[in-house]
Parts: structure tokens; C-alpha cells; sequence
């Protein structure tokens, strides 16, 4: 635990506290992941009136845009996730659409817009929630089709070990894509315990936070990476 | 949570006052006085009711006042709102536990809900254990205590506690496990939670785990009154005692009907099957598989490896098992080939045998082939546990069944058998002959499998 930068992540909350929000948006959702160890995606952040020509000089394509606000809880429903951005070009044509559509909208809390890397590899989710009855518990689960039609997913309590983390990963239906079915590469199922054992942590000492969602965890042969996080407190 | 001493004065109370206790055969207060008389119960009971100055042969007082000695239980059996204008006296009189049969609290609306919040909290209060209300009572057979609104005229003493959020398991449904005609259930302890706004089923775990006449406990819930802390102790008490849970409110339909039964909170089925599976609990998916399971944990010992071996008289049933046990962690482990010497014996000589091991040929030849190959598998050092497949038809009838089944448990009484067992008249003959030597039989190999692979997880998640 004491690697984490505990101050730093309450110092986050606190802000957004201050802010009467309770809801963390992407780019400060992922500053709270990344306090306790857990690897988020390379991102950059752009004003409402910015353009993207700086920040993507600093990011390999192909990238991604999505809108930064912490009112839009299903981003990629409503049209403002852009995905495989190969160029600068698509990019401005997507960055201006998505813009106009947040006007057609009336969406009030823009914070702006997040370019980042994108990241190959197999989507699961991953999260922890503080419930009333339950108290804290992490999850794991296959992502995107999965979790919605077949909702394989698998709670436990916290704390965890790597044991029960391990088991939670067995126990997926999907396992089988887990352990490289149909792959060349073998995701790296160490990285994912890893981030179950640390939101465990998380979960733990920060007693405010109501409820993580990491959605997609992607990963791949080197790395489970937070690509979208949400944090809501209580 | 309360504590265990307390506990024990529901449980084993010196001394017992029925309110309410009735003369009329018809009533509650009939039923409850009557069984727990029936029982021969050793300590002291007291009617307590003004319209009568006797019952069954007791004396009746007028209130709990009047009587002269100490009370420990209390049983309420009179009508809802009453019930307040006698706390008073229960702690006048040092009562320690309360049983609430009488219904009409939180089940019931609002105001029902009101009363019980109030009850609950003068209990509390006052440090009374208060057992419902709204519950058909309980049983505790090391006692002689049948402290319950229905009859048990065929309890078969065992190593089993039930408790639940329903009447069923002091009730009907156990009278009928107790009722079969052969392979019945035993029980040491049968509890009916009713609204839990005292003792709760985390209190029942408590009191059951260091209970040394008690092995298995099994639950059926339809919510948790506090899951975090139940399943923290949950933890614990599987370390030595098998938990088996039935968890109803599965679906939203099923939550709405626990809702309107036990006023179940809502609960996110994928959380709950986690943690039960995260904590090593069993959970029975059904009423079928509650009772399968609670056989085959009360009757044999755990498979200490998921080595099975089966023998079987048919080949259909060869076919299926093989795949069940493909399915699940359970695996067929080749016989050693002592073993399959001995089956060689009784078949004839181009029959290729593995496991499962065919006999079938053998069917009709009674019992040797039976003993002697059920003995080698038993013995053999690549088996953790046997299932036999036997078909119970009458020109296959032998003599000395049960001599059989004796020695080939006696032979290796660590290791568990199973028996999946097909026939009508003859079938039925066969389990009276081997009743009470704690056999567990299936009817089918997919329920066999099913029971066995559990008691197999269970081996594994028992020290976790």
C-alpha cells in the first residue's frame, strides 16, 4: 500500500467535492486509478474552443476522442466516443462533428474533449463498489457483448488475495478467451489480477467512493490498461 | 448479533410459558403446548392463559405473574397487538428468549410493521432474545424440545440444522423427508426464522457452529438481514461444518414474491452467487438439490481428490456419467489394474474394461460380483470415491444386501460411495435393506455427479 499516493487521489476527491459534483469525469477518474497503481491509457486533454494539432504530436495513431463531462454517463451511445482515428484530418472532422452534436444536444458541463492512444487487446471490466448491505467488493467481467447479454461477470469481497483474484478470473465464462483461445497472443492475466488486488486497496481506503467502473480494461500480452473509468462517490 | 449464552436459553431453556396455550384442539396454542408435551421435553412448561385453570394435565396460570418459578422461553401464540401488554412481565419474571408465532407484523403492512419495530426494540432493550415473530417455532432434538406449531410424528434424529425464512422445514416439507419410506433425512435442529426482527440466520450459525451434534447446516433465505457480516461468519463456520444454502429471489419475479413472504430487500443475484462461491458455500439451485446435497454431505465423508470411480450394470447409464463427470471438476481416473483383474473375472474374456467399468454382463449373478468389485474399487489407490450403478430388477434380486454394503463401507470408511439405483418393487426392497447405513442413493447419475462434485469443492474451499 505504500506505494500509493493515497494524499493525491484524496486530494482529487476533495476538488470535485468542492465542486458540489459527484461524479468524477474521465480525465480525474483516471488520476485517482493511476494514485493506486492501476495503468490507464496515455491521454491529453483539450479545451471546449481547442483544437487537436498539439496534443496529437505527443500521441501515436491510431487514437481516440471522446467528449469530458462528467453528466454524460453512456458516452459512446450518444455519439461522442470516435474510435481508429488514423490521421490529424479525421480527427478535426470528428472533433467538429462530436462539437455540434454536444450543441444539438444542449449539453451544458462540456469540460472539453480527451485524445487518446488506442489499445489492442481483449475488453473486460473491471470496478468496485462500497454497497450499504454488501460493503466493498470488486468485480471483473468479459466486456463489451458480454457483460450486457450474458453478464459474466464475478464479484467477491474485499479485501482479496491473489488467490480469490485468480479465482475470479477462472470462474469467468470467457475464460477460455482469457487463457489465449483463438489468439496469438496470451492476454497477461498476472496484470489483471493486479488491478483487482489494487481496486480492492482502493475500494478499502477510500471510504468515499461510492462505486469504480473501469469500462474497457483492455488487455494485452504487456499490460491491463483503464482505457474509460468513472468514479462516483457517496 | 447476539450472543451465544443467549442463544442457549432459546435453545435449551430449563423452563417454558405458553401464552396463549388452548384446550382446543384446533388452535395453536393447542398445537405448540401439545407437541412440546409430545416430546417429552424435561424441563418445566407452563400454559399460561385466564380462561382455563388446566390444560393436558398442566396446571394453567392466568399470567406469566402468576407462576412461581423461573421463566426462560417465553412462546406468544395470541393475537398481535396483545402481545406488548405482556413484555412488562417477561422482564419481571427474568425471561431471557421469546418465540413469536402469532402473525399480522411487517408481513402485514405498516402498522403490523410499527408493532414489530416496537417489540423488537423493547427486546433489545432489555436484552431479551426474541425468536419471529411470524415463525412456526423450532426443534431441538439434543433436548427434546419441539417448540413448534406442527407435529413431528416420524423425526429421525441426525446430524443436520436447518433454519429458514418459511414453515416448510418445521413442517410439511420435513415430515415428508421424514416420512419416506427409506432413505430419510435425520435432523438435530430445524428452525423457522419468521420476520427476523430479533435472532436472525447469522445467529443460527453462531449457535450451530460449535454445536457438536450438528455436521451439516443447511439455510434457505430469500434475503440476507445482513449480508457482509453473514457471510464474514460464513467464512468461519465452513471451515468446519458444510453451509448448504437455497437463496430464493433469483429473478425479479421471485424477489417480488419473497417481498410480499419476508419483506426480502432487493439483492443482485451475481453478487450473492460470488460471495457464496467466493466463501465456499453450497448452494442448492432448487428444493431437489438442497435435499440431494444434505444427503450426500450428512451420510458420507468428502472426496479427498476428484479421482472418481464408477461401477455400473448399464450401459446407457455408463454413457451419461461419462460425460456428466467430463462436465464437471470430478475426473475418471483409471483403475489400477488389481482392480481390473477382479472385474476381468466375473466377464468374459474379450470385454475391454475401463472406468467406467462395465459389469453389466455380470447383472444377474448376485451378490459376489457386486462385493468383490465394489471392495476393489473402494481399495484402489487411483480412486477417491466410488459411484455404483446398480439395477434393482427382480430376477437380479440376491440375499445379504445389507451384509454387503456393510463390509464394503467397513473396508475403506474414508472414502465416499454413492448409488445410483433403477427399479420399481425390487428397488424399493433394496433401500429398505441397506436403510441406515448412510448410503446415499440417486436415482439418476446426473444428481449423483451433481452432489459428489460438491462435496468435492467443498474438500478444496473448507480451509480457505
Amino acid at each position: 500500500m505504500s506505494t500509493y499516493d493515497i494524499q493525491n487521489a484524496k486530494r482529487i476527491i476533495a476538488a470535485v467535492r468542492s465542486q458540489g459534483r459527484r461524479n468524477l469525469n474521465e480525465a480525474e477518474s483516471k488520476d485517482v486509478l493511476r494514485c493506486f497503481g492501476i495503468h490507464v491509457n496515455k491521454f491529453i486533454l483539450i479545451g471546449p474552443g481547442q483544437g487537436p494539432g498539439k496534443a496529437l504530436k505527443e500521441l501515436n495513431f491510431p487514437v481516440v476522442i471522446k467528449i469530458l463531462s462528467a453528466d454524460i454517463i453512456h458516452k459512446s451511445d450518444l455519439g461522442f466516443v470516435r474510435t481508429n482515428l488514423c490521421n490529424e484530418q479525421s480527427v478535426r472532422r470528428e472533433l467538429d462533428e462530436m462539437k455540434r452534436l454536444a450543441e444539438h444536444l444542449q449539453i451544458n458541463n462540456v469540460q472539453g474533449y480527451v485524445l487518446q492512444e488506442h489499445i489492442n487487446g481483449i475488453e473486460l471490466i473491471a470496478g468496485a463498489i462500497n454497497d450499504e448491505r454488501f460493503g466493498p467488493c470488486v468485480m471483473i467481467g468479459m466486456g463489451g457483448i458480454h457483460v450486457e447479454v450474458y453478464r459474466d461477470v464475478r464479484f467477491a469481497q474485499a479485501p482479496i488475495d491473489e488467490y480469490v483474484a485468480d479465482e475470479m478470473l477462472k470462474s469467468l465464462k470467457g475464460r477460455a478467451i482469457l487463457e489465449g483461445a483463438r489468439s496469438k497472443t496470451r492476454p497477461n492475466s498476472k496484470k489483471i489480477k493486479q488491478v483487482l488486488l489494487r481496486l480492492s486497496d482502493l475500494i478499502l481506503t477510500l471510504t468515499d467512493v461510492r462505486e469504480v467502473d473501469i469500462n474497457p480494461l483492455i488487455v494485452n500480452e504487456s499490460d491491463a490498461t483503464a482505457v474509460d473509468a468513472r468514479i462516483t462517490l457517496r | 448479533m447476539i450472543s451465544l449464552s443467549q442463544a442457549k436459553t432459546l435453545f435449551e431453556p430449563g423452563s417454558i410459558a405458553v401464552v396463549g396455550a388452548s384446550a382446543n384442539p384446533k388452535k395453536a396454542g393447542f398445537f405448540i403446548l401439545n407437541s412440546i408435551l409430545m416430546h417429552k421435553y424435561e424441563g418445566n412448561v407452563y400454559p399460561v392463559n385466564p380462561n382455563y385453570s388446566e390444560i393436558n394435565g398442566l396446571k394453567c396460570f392466568p399470567s406469566l405473574g402468576h407462576i412461581s418459578g423461573s421463566v426462560d422461553l417465553v412462546i406468544f401464540v395470541i393475537p398481535n397487538t396483545v402481545i406488548p401488554s405482556h413484555l412488562h412481565e417477561c422482564v419481571n419474571k427474568k425471561v431471557r428468549s421469546i418465540l413469536i408465532i402469532s402473525s399480522g407484523f411487517r408481513e402485514s403492512g405498516p402498522d403490523g410493521a410499527r408493532l414489530e419495530d416496537e417489540i423488537g426494540a423493547f427486546c433489545r432493550e432489555n436484552n431479551i432474545l426474541l425468536l419471529g415473530p411470524n415463525s412456526t417455532g423450532f426443534v431441538n432434538s439434543s433436548r427434546n424440545l419441539f417448540a413448534t406449531i406442527n407435529y413431528f410424528k416420524n423425526w429421525l434424529d441426525g446430524p443436520i440444522a436447518i433454519a429458514g425464512q418459511t414453515g416448510i422445514f418445521t413442517g410439511a416439507f420435513m415430515d415428508e423427508i421424514m416420512s419416506f419410506e427409506c432413505q430419510r433425512l435425520g435432523f438435530n435442529k430445524t428452525l423457522s426464522l419468521g420476520n427476523r426482527a430479533g435472532f436472525d440466520e447469522r445467529d443460527f450459525l453462531e449457535y450451530v457452529w460449535k454445536d457438536e451434534d450438528v455436521k451439516v447446516v443447511m439455510l434457505y433465505l430469500e434475503s440476507f438481514k445482513n449480508p457482509r457480516e453473514f457471510f464474514n461468519l460464513a467464512r468461519l463456520v465452513k471451515k468446519e461444518k458444510p453451509i448448504i444454502l437455497l437463496k430464493g429471489g433469483r429473478t425479479q419475479q421471485g424477489l417480488t414474491a419473497a417481498r410480499s413472504h419476508t419483506g426480502a430487500l432487493a439483492e443482485d443475484d451475481l453478487l450473492v452467487d460470488s460471495l457464496i462461491k467466493q466463501h465456499g458455500l453450497i448452494r442448492a439451485y432448487d428444493i431437489e438439490e438442497f435435499f440431494d446435497l444434505a444427503k450426500g454431505f450428512s451420510y458420507q465423508p468428502c472426496p479427498r481428490g476428484p479421482r472418481v470411480g464408477v461401477i455400473t450394470m448399464s450401459g446407457a447409464n455408463m454413457t451419461m456419467i461419462a460425460d456428466e463427470i467430463s462436465y464437471s471438476s470430478l475426473v475418471l481416473a483409471p483403475y489400477e489394474e488389481q482392480t481390473i483383474n477382479v472385474f476381468k473375472k466375473f466377464l468374459p474374456p474379450w470385454q475391454n474394461i475401463l472406468n467406467p467399468a462395465d459389469i453389466g454382463l455380470a447383472l444377474t449373478e448376485g451378490r459376489e460380483v457386486r462385493e468383490r468389485c465394489l471392495l476393489a474399487a473402494m481399495n484402489d489407490n487411483n480412486v477417491d470415491a466410488v459411484i455404483f450403478i446398480d439395477l434393482a430388477v427382480e430376477n437380479s434380486d440376491f440375499d445379504g444386501i445389507r451384509e454387503m454394503y456393510k463390509n464394503v463401507l467397513e473396508s475403506s470408511p474414508r472414502k465416499p460411495l454413492f448409488l445410483v439405483l433403477q427399479g420399481g418393487e425390487t428397488k424399493k426392497k433394496w433401500l429398505r435393506e441397506i436403510e441406515g447405513l448412510n448410503i446415499p442413493v440417486y436415482p439418476t447419475t446426473g444428481r449423483a455427479v451433481k452432489v459428489l462434485e460438491a462435496m468435492y469443492y467443498y474438500q478444496r474451499k473448507k480451509d480457505r
